[in-house]
């Protein structure tokens, strides 16, 4: 490797070091600010100590000055703070953020661009180095720390909580302290220290102990390799199932040999003393000999491809299952940004907020956690904006000034992940809401007052509405909240609120813990196939052309009673329409599926539903980045390519549209298309029954007739396009009725069947003679050579 | 349709003098470098086309070839390589070259880098090469359109190089609707 490259590497592996501390600095200042507890106020001073050596130390590796001067007077900074010459002031805490701030832009952004920041960071440089001069640590805010101020020694004023159990803390320094640091590295903690102290300790441990840094890549590779011996285990099972048929199938062949070497036998005693038979006696054993062989060393074959193939399965089931668990990633990587998030707007906005994180160590799937970023920095926003009230309001309300904003992430089940977002704010206005979906036209005057208040709230959900009466910069354009609710779906979530007026707002989100996997519907639309996500299916039903009615130009059905716009899944997706299915002879329907997301629906006419199954979700690769409609791809065990439909995007794309005029125009054609009609002509009531409802189930029009002589009545008063009739009959029987039937002008071409249990060469020749064009006996009797007969004569 | 000047038009003389002059480039022989460079022979329809080897993964040979609706024409739809979707660009359609007749895409030369990566159809694959970085020149009047911001040049026995760098950094071969 030469030294360009060392320097390269160099460089990424600073990168990802200066991530981590930053964000740790930045959520241990955040926390720093609010604490008032010496134990912990010494930890995170220790931290952030701690994390800006470090800091300087990588960046003078790899030769970056700024960041490294920069460091070096945080870090003295900080080693003042933690002997308690200086104390904090909120100018100070505002100045070390914009410090850490400064070096994460200067240190994100590209090389070339990175001399703009070097000013900022000479100011700030300045100004730290002149808190550390300014020696004002006589006192600190918490009355255990300034009865220790009055310790002057350097050494004995440095707190270890690690080390010191509560009960030490009071009979204060222990002795033996100067490497104080050196042993607080040992367990230096994870980033995030919001949650209880107690937890973090342990999982501070572990982090040390057993992690391993792998990057993402090799990760993903090797689950691929994973995922790509599921096909390997269907192809097993395809070859057990066909080395089962072969086994049937000698099965069979060893039973004929048996049956025939009885009968041999048999032949044997008739033809006594043939010695041809018995040379050829001996042949035919040695065969069966055979047979019986090949059948038993199959079988055992059959046995032990089973077994393997139940053995294998499992094996890779569970090494799925495990390579899951690699992709999944702890809250506490997407809780490290949120604190110092809260920290601006709150300064921003004026606002105090108490913010509480629990539950970072609860993991989740690497790509869930990426797509909630978004949605819990709007809830988050949200929260502060508009439910935690300004302090002077807050005080008034009798509530603490500082407001409180709380996010737990739990863990209910072990596939699912519940994460609640908690204001003590002033809840949401439920008759504000009314009053806006009614003026953005979501909500007539009459339903408005049908909703109940959750069913208001919910509303929010709708993109439009705010309750914010001002737009600003953070929130209260009214789309936000149809955004988080679209993310969190697409992650197959759910998202619900709750509000209790003047005490706060609750945010409930729950989450698959993987999303690898889902249920999904193979469906085909031109030809092609693609998966729908169960999740978002609350039907498939079969339609009938007339059922389609048209409103306002739209097209619609009628489901329970609602109308529900209709489309055509080939319109949505732009594709050609393929023929209607040939129906002739049958009634035709078309299968549609209901799609919902949140409140919207849409019926969606596809050519065919297939079956339900797991869905594993793949990117379609690094080219095609974002395609509308398709949210990735699936691949089928026998290797097919099956696209997964992104239904919100299908819902939305379908407003306004209707089934376009060719595939109306096609529909309209069949809906037209006159149905069959058939005269059944049969004197028992059983069979007359029966063969009604074969009928009618395959699409034909029936009427029925007691006998020949009410038949050819029938007959000549109606239209029929065939009749179907049985022999032995009172008063006219079969071949009378047929005979009338070619006798009469009218009717004379008319297709007659003669369904009968009159089995003789005499009768079909007679039915024959009289006319009939078919001739079907009732004990080879199946409906399908019935409705194969009736297709080619009707 | 003589479009020739007379040779004692000095104004033609003049442009003709400029445009030889913006046509004119220096021959590089550049010695950091290697002259030489492998690369791959396919043919699409009637024209054989090169790509460098070093961007190039896998070639495989075309076996379902899967629809995705709503993407651009030239990409005529994703394979599975061993588990893992790639799409797949038909050049003709995305150099907008008129159809040239029959053709079967039979082969995927599939293209990478850190960002992107799709496969190429191709009729036929015609072996590995080694040609001289010399031999390439920059442009032939009959290849305008499109595809000249694609290729490298064309080699002396009428060989199109394709520009593998630009192909796999293009905003346009980037999907994102």
């Amino acid at each position: 490797m030469n030294n360009q490259d060392l320097q390269q590497q160099l460089l990424e592996a600073f990168k990802t070091e200066a991530e981590e501390r930053i964000a740790s600095m930045f959520s241990n200042l955040t926390e720093l600010e609010k604490s008032t507890d010496a134990e912990s106020l010494g930890k995170m001073l220790e931290i952030v100590y701690r994390e800006a050596h470090s800091l300087k130390g990588a960046a003078r590796s790899v030769n970056i000055i700024p960041v490294e001067t920069l460091c070096q007077e945080i870090e003295g900074l900080f080693s003042k703070l933690k002997e308690e010459k200086i104390i904090f002031t909120p100018d100070l805490f505002d100045t070390l953020h914009d410090a850490v701030g400064v070096i994460e832009k200067y240190l994100s952004a590209p090389e070339p661009e990175r001399h703009n920041f070097e000013d900022t960071i000479g100011e700030l440089t300045e100004a730290l180095s002149v808190y550390k001069q300014t020696e004002n640590g006589s006192k600190r805010p918490g009355p255990e720390t300034q009865q220790k101020n009055k310790v002057p020694a350097e050494q004995e004023q440095i707190i270890i909580p690690e080390t010191l159990s509560p009960k030490k803390q009071s009979s204060a320094p222990a002795p033996a302290q100067p490497q104080a640091p050196e042993t607080l590295e040992i367990f230096k903690p994870v980033e995030d220290v919001g949650q209880s102290r107690l937890s973090q300790k342990s999982s501070a441990k572990t982090w040390f102990a057993d992690t391993v840094r792998i990057s993402t890549a090799k990760l993903d590779s090797l689950l691929l390799k994973a995922e790509e011996l599921i096909t390997l285990k269907q192809i097993l099972n395809q070859h057990l199932n066909q080395i089962q048929g072969t086994s049937n199938f000698i099965e069979k062949w060893k039973k004929i040999s048996e049956k025939s070497k009885n009968e041999l036998r048999k032949i044997r005693l008739q033809l006594h003393n043939n010695s041809l038979l018995d040379r050829f006696f001996q042949l035919y054993n040695m065969n069966h000999d055979q047979i019986e062989e090949t059948d038993s060393k199959i079988n055992e074959l059959a046995a032990s491809v089973e077994q393997s193939n139940r053995l294998l399965g499992g094996m890779v089931d569970d090494l799925l299952d495990e390579m899951k668990k690699t992709s999944l990633l702890p809250f506490s990587t997407l809780f490290s940004i949120l604190p110092r998030m809260v920290r601006e707007i709150s300064r921003d906005l004026g606002k105090d907020v108490d913010f509480e994180l629990s539950g970072g160590d609860i993991e989740i799937d690497k790509r869930i956690l990426e797509g909630l970023k978004d949605p819990l920095i709007h809830l988050i926003r949200n929260a502060i904006d508009h439910g935690i009230e300004m302090p002077d309001t807050r005080k008034l309300k009798q509530k603490s000034p500082w407001g409180k904003i709380r996010l737990t992430v739990s863990q209910p089940e072990s596939n699912k992940v519940e994460i609640t977002v908690f204001d003590d704010g002033k809840g949401v206005d439920v008759e504000a809401i009314r009053k806006k979906a009614i003026k953005a036209g979501l909500l007539s005057d009459t339903k408005a007052t049908e909703l109940t208040d959750d069913e208001t709230i919910s509303l929010i959900f709708q993109s439009g509405i705010s309750t914010s009466p001002l737009i600003t910069e953070i929130s209260g354009r009214g789309l936000g909240m149809a955004i988080v609710q679209e993310h969190i779906e697409n992650l197959s979530g759910l998202i619900f609120i709750s509000t209790d007026p003047g005490n706060g707002t609750t945010f409930k989100i729950e989450l698959p813990v993987s999303l690898a996997t889902f249920r999904g519907v193979i469906v085909s639309a031109s030809g092609h196939n693609y998966i729908l996500p169960v999740a978002h299916i609350e039907h498939t039903i079969r339609i009938e052309p007339c059922e389609i009615k048209t409103v306002e130009n739209k097209s619609i059905i009628s489901l329970n009673e609602h109308p529900v716009s209709l489309v055509a899944l080939s319109d949505l997706l732009g594709l050609p329409h393929q023929p209607l299915p040939d129906t002739k002879t049958k009634k035709f329907t078309m299968p549609v599926v209901i799609l919902g997301s949140s409140e919207k629906k849409i019926a969606c006419i596809v050519d065919n539903v297939t079956n339900e199954q797991d869905v594993l979700v793949k990117s379609l690769g690094k080219q095609l980045k974002r395609i509308p409609n398709i949210s990735g791809a699936t691949i089928l065990g026998n290797g097919q390519v099956v696209p997964i439909l992104n239904v919100n995007d299908l819902i939305s794309i379908s407003s306004g549209k209707s089934i376009s005029l060719t595939m109306e125009k096609k529909i309209d054609m069949k809906k037209n298309e006159p149905q069959k009609t058939l005269l059944i002509v049969e004197d028992s009531f059983t069979s007359r029954t029966l063969l009604k409802n074969i009928l009618e189930a395959s699409g034909y029009t029936v009427t029925t007739a007691i006998d020949g002589e009410d038949g050819y009545q029938q007959l000549k008063l109606g239209y029929y396009d065939a009749v179907i009739s049985d022999i032995e009959m009172p008063k006219m029987n079969g071949f009378e009725l047929t005979r009338k039937i070619r006798e009469t002008e009218t009717l004379a071409d008319k297709p007659i069947i003669l369904v009968t249990s009159l089995d003789s060469r005499q009768d079909r020749e007679k039915g024959i003679d009289v006319g009939a064009d078919a001739y079907i006996v009732k004990s080879s009797f199946d409906q399908n050579n019935l409705l194969e007969v009736l297709e080619r004569l009707v | 349709m003589d479009a020739k000047p007379s040779q004692s038009d000095p104004i033609a003389e003049e442009i003709l003098k400029k445009r030889a002059q913006k046509l004119a480039q220096p021959i590089s022989i550049d010695n950091k470098y290697l002259t030489k460079m492998a690369v791959v022979e396919f043919r699409i329809s009637h024209e054989i086309y090169a790509l460098e080897l070093k961007r190039i993964r896998i070639i495989h040979p075309l076996k379902e070839l899967t629809f995705i609706p709503g993407t651009p024409d030239f990409i005529r739809g994703v394979i599975n390589l061993r588990g893992e979707i790639i799409s797949v660009v038909d050049l003709k359609v995305f150099f907008d070259l008129p159809d040239q007749g029959f053709t079967n895409l039979s082969q995927v030369i599939i293209l990478t880098s850190d960002e992107m990566e799709f496969g190429i159809l191709a009729d036929e694959i015609l072996g590995v090469a080694e040609i001289s970085k010399n031999d390439i020149q920059p442009s032939l009047p009959t290849l305008t359109g499109v595809r000249q911001e694609y290729l490298k040049g064309v080699t002396g026995n009428g060989m199109v190089v394709l520009d593998d760098e630009k192909l796999l950094s293009d905003e346009k071969m980037c999907i994102n609707l």
